[in-house]
C-alpha cells in the first residue's frame, strides 16, 4: 500500500526562481493495483513520481510504503528502500551502456544488503521473464529499443520489489513495441506486482486499472 | 564489487589515455625513488653518528704506514688505546685497520682487513647479501666478507688470520657483505669534503679484485690478538670541553700519526650543507613531476567522473548512495597507481639488463629503504586523493534525479 497526504514540493525554494510544482497531492495506491498517472507537461506528474521513487524529496506532507513513513530518513535508508521496496523503469531505459543485459540487471542484485545465492541465476530468471533470456550476454549498446526496455524492466523486477515505477517507458518506442512493453506490464500487474506509470498517452494510460491525473500540482 | 568492476570496465574504455597516465605514474615513481635515494642514500652514513656529529668532538684518520716514515711506535695503537693520550674524551667510534694477513692453505694472502669497535658496529649494519652483521658479544670469533671474492670465502665457512704471533686465529664466516656499497667507518681520502663522506668509503669489486674482511676488534681482543691500528675515528667529549683542550687533543692525535684531524663541528655544518645541496637541487625536479602527473591524473579522473555521471545516476537508483559512487574513481586511481606500481618495478628491474655503455649513462639508483618506501607511498597516496577529489566535486555538484532528467526541476 502507497500512501501520500497533503505532499508539497517547491523547487528552488526561497530563491528567486522558486516554484511549487506539488500543491498537497493526497492519494492512496493499493498493493496490485495497475495505476496511470496523466497529465500535461509541467503538471508535476514526473515530480510525484520522483517522489514516491525515492529519488526526490519533499517539503510537507507524508509518504508510507506498506505504513512505514518515507521522511527524514537516513541516505543509507533511502537507499535501501529503493533497492528492495522500488523498481525503476526510465522513458530513455537508463541502462549502463557497456554493460551486458545480465550485468544491468544485476546492478540492484549487487547493491543489496541481503545475501543472495546465485545473484547471476536469479538475474537470468528476471531476463527470461521479460522473454530476452537470450541476450543476456550482449552489451546493451547492441540492444533495440525495446529490447532495452525489456532488460530495464527485468533489471527493475530482479530483486522482487513491491512496486514498480516507470517514467513515460514507452516515449522513446514505436506502436508495436510500446503495445509489447505494455502486455509486459500487465503480466507483472497479474503477478501481483503493484505498477504505477507516467504518461501523456492516452492508449496507455486506459491500458490501466486507474487513472490519476494532475493538473497544475494537483490532482484533479 | 559492482564499483570494482565499474571501475575496471572504465579503465578499458579509455585503455589508451590510463596507459599513458599509467607509465607517467610509473615513470614518477622511478624518479622520485631515484631521486629520493640521491637526497638520502647519503643520510644513512651520517644518520647513525649524528649525535656524535652534534657532540664536541674530534674526526681523525690515520694511515697505517706512518711508522714507515719515522712516526713514533703509538701510531700502531687501536682505537681505545687512544684514550690515556687525549683529555677525557668520552666515547670513541672507529675502525682499525688489521696490520697481519690471512693465512689459506699455509700462505698469507692478501685482503683489505678491518675491525670495528663495538660503538661502530652497534650503530650501523653495512648490506649483508647472505647471512648476518657481526655481533661482538659472541664467544666465537666473527669476521664479514665481501660476496663473491676471489678466495672462495662463503658464509658458514673460516678465515684463518696470522695472530703475529707465530700462530692463527680462526674467524667463523657470518656474512657476506653485498658489492657496489657504501661502507661507514672505512675513510675514505674526501678529506677536502670535510663533511661526512670521510667516514665513509664505496667498495666495488671493479675497483679492486681484493675481498674485504670486516672484524669486531673486541672479538679479537678476547682472542688475544692486538695487530690492529686505528684507522679513522669519532672521538666524542663531553659539553664541558675546552676549545683549548680540543686543540691540544688534535695535535696529540697528529703526532700519534694522524693524518688528518679535525672538530666534529665542521664536519657536521658541512654535512648540513650537503644534504641541503641535495634537496635543493632534486626539489624542482620532483615538483615538476609531480605537477605533471597529478594534472593529467586530475584531467582524466574529471572526465572519467563526468562521463559516468549517468551510470552513478543509474547506480543510485537501483540502490546505492550516490558520494559512494566515488569510490568507483577510487578504485580506478588504485588500478591505476598498482600497475603503475608493479610497471616501476619491471622497468626498474629490466634497467641492470640493459647494455652496460646504457646503464651506464642512467643514474638509477634506487635503494630499498624507508626513506624510498615513504616517499613512493607518499606519490601514490596523493595521486589517489589527487584524482579523487576531482569526481568528489563533480559528483557532489549534481544530483541523481537531475542527471536522470536532463536537469529538469519539473
Amino acid at each position: 500500500m502507497i500512501k501520500i497526504n497533503d505532499i508539497v514540493k517547491i523547487y528552488n525554494p526561497k530563491k528567486s526562481n522558486e516554484f511549487e510544482a506539488l500543491h498537497g497531492v493526497t492519494c492512496e495506491i493499493a498493493d496490485g493495483e495497475m495505476v496511470a498517472i496523466i497529465g500535461k507537461s509541467g503538471a508535476g506528474k514526473s515530480t510525484l513520481l520522483h517522489i514516491l521513487a525515492c529519488i526526490d524529496n519533499f517539503q510537507s506532507g507524508e509518504y508510507y510504503i506498506d505504513d512505514t513513513l518515507v521522511k527524514d530518513l537516513s541516505e543509507k535508508k533511502y537507499a535501501q528502500i529503493r533497492n528492495e521496496k522500488i523498481g525503476m523503469v526510465m522513458q530513455d531505459f537508463a541502462l549502463v551502456e557497456d554493460f551486458t543485459a545480465l550485468e544491468n540487471v544485476m546492478i540492484p542484485l549487487n547493491f543489496s544488503k541481503q545475501k543472495i545465492k546465485d545473484k547471476k541465476q536469479k538475474a537470468l530468471e528476471a531476463l527470461k521473464s521479460v522473454g530476452i533470456e537470450e541476450l543476456a550476454k550482449k552489451p546493451c549498446s547492441k540492444l533495440s529499443g525495446g529490447q532495452k526496455q525489456r532488460v530495464a524492466i527485468a533489471r527493475a523486477i530482479v530483486n522482487e520489489p513491491s512496486m514498480v515505477l516507470a517514467d513515460e517507458p514507452t516515449g522513446a518506442l514505436d506502436t508495436k513495441t510500446s503495445a509489447e512493453i505494455m502486455e509486459l506490464f500487465k503480466k507483472l500487474n497479474s503477478q501481483g506486482r503493484t505498477i504505477i506509470i507516467v504518461t501523456h498517452d492516452m492508449n496507455v494510460a486506459e491500458q490501466c486499472g486507474r487513472i490519476i491525473e494532475i493538473g497544475d500540482g494537483r490532482i484533479i | 564489487m559492482m564499483l570494482f568492476i565499474t571501475a575496471l570496465k572504465e579503465f578499458k574504455r579509455h585503455i589508451f589515455m590510463n596507459i599513458v597516465t599509467l607509465i607517467e605514474l610509473a615513470v614518477s615513481i622511478i624518479l622520485v625513488g631515484v631521486i629520493t635515494t640521491a637526497v638520502t642514500i647519503k643520510y644513512k652514513y651520517y644518520g647513525p653518528f649524528r649525535d656524535v656529529y652534534d657532540s664536541n668532538g674530534i674526526y681523525c684518520r690515520f694511515i697505517y704506514a706512518a711508522d714507515d716514515f719515522g712516526q713514533p711506535e703509538q701510531t700502531l695503537l687501536y682505537g681505545e688505546q687512544l684514550f690515556p693520550y687525549l683529555s677525557s674524551p668520552e666515547k670513541i667510534v672507529c675502525s682499525n685497520v688489521i696490520k697481519s694477513f690471512p693465512v689459506k692453505d699455509g700462505e698469507f694472502i692478501n685482503a683489505n682487513c678491518y675491525s670495528f669497535n663495538d660503538e661502530l658496529i652497534d650503530r650501523y649494519t653495512p648490506q649483508i647479501g647472505r647471512g648476518r652483521w657481526l655481533k661482538p658479544k659472541k664467544d666465537e670469533l666473527e669476521v664479514v666478507v665481501t660476496e663473491n671474492n676471489k678466495y672462495g670465502w662463503k658464509k658458514g665457512g673460516y678465515v684463518e688470520l696470522d695472530d703475529g704471533k707465530g700462530g692463527t686465529i680462526k674467524a667463523k664466516i657470518v656474512g657476506e657483505l653485498k658489492d657496489k656499497q657504501y661502507i661507514a667507518g672505512i675513510p675514505s681520502d674526501n678529506d677536502g669534503n670535510n663533511d661526512f663522506s670521510m667516514f665513509v668509503s664505496y667498495i666495488d669489486s671493479k675497483d679492486t679484485d681484493l675481498p674485504m674482511l670486516i672484524f669486531s676488534s673486541s672479538q679479537l681482543r678476547r682472542y688475544g690478538f692486538d695487530g690492529d691500528a686505528c684507522k679513522c675515528a669519532l672521538i666524542e667529549y663531553p659539553d664541558s670541553v675546552s676549545g683549548e683542550q680540543l686543540d691540544n687533543d688534535m695535535q696529540t692525535l697528529n703526532l700519534l700519526g694522524s693524518l688528518y684531524t679535525t672538530e666534529l663541528k665542521n664536519v657536521r655544518a658541512r654535512s648540513i650543507d650537503y644534504f641541503m645541496l641535495q634537496l635543493s637541487n632534486y626539489l624542482p625536479l620532483i615538483l615538476v613531476i609531480l605537477i605533471m602527473t597529478f594534472i593529467s591524473s586530475i584531467s582524466i579522473a574529471a572526465l572519467s567522473a563526468r562521463q559516468r555521471l549517468r551510470d552513478y545516476a543509474i547506480y543510485y537508483i537501483c540502490g546505492s548512495r550516490w558520494k559512494s559512487c566515488v569510490l568507483v574513481n577510487l578504485f580506478f586511481s588504485l588500478i591505476i597507481s598498482g600497475l603503475a606500481a608493479i610497471g616501476a618495478a619491471a622497468i626498474y628491474h629490466y634497467i641492470p639488463k640493459l647494455p652496460k655503455s646504457v646503464f651506464a649513462t642512467l643514474p638509477m639508483t634506487i635503494a630499498s629503504d624507508m626513506w624510498v618506501a615513504i616517499s613512493v607511498i607518499l606519490l601514490i597516496a596523493v595521486y589517489i586523493l589527487v584524482s579523487a577529489a576531482m569526481p568528489l566535486i563533480i559528483i557532489g555538484r549534481n544530483t541523481p534525479k537531475e542527471i536522470l532528467t536532463g536537469g529538469n526541476n519539473k
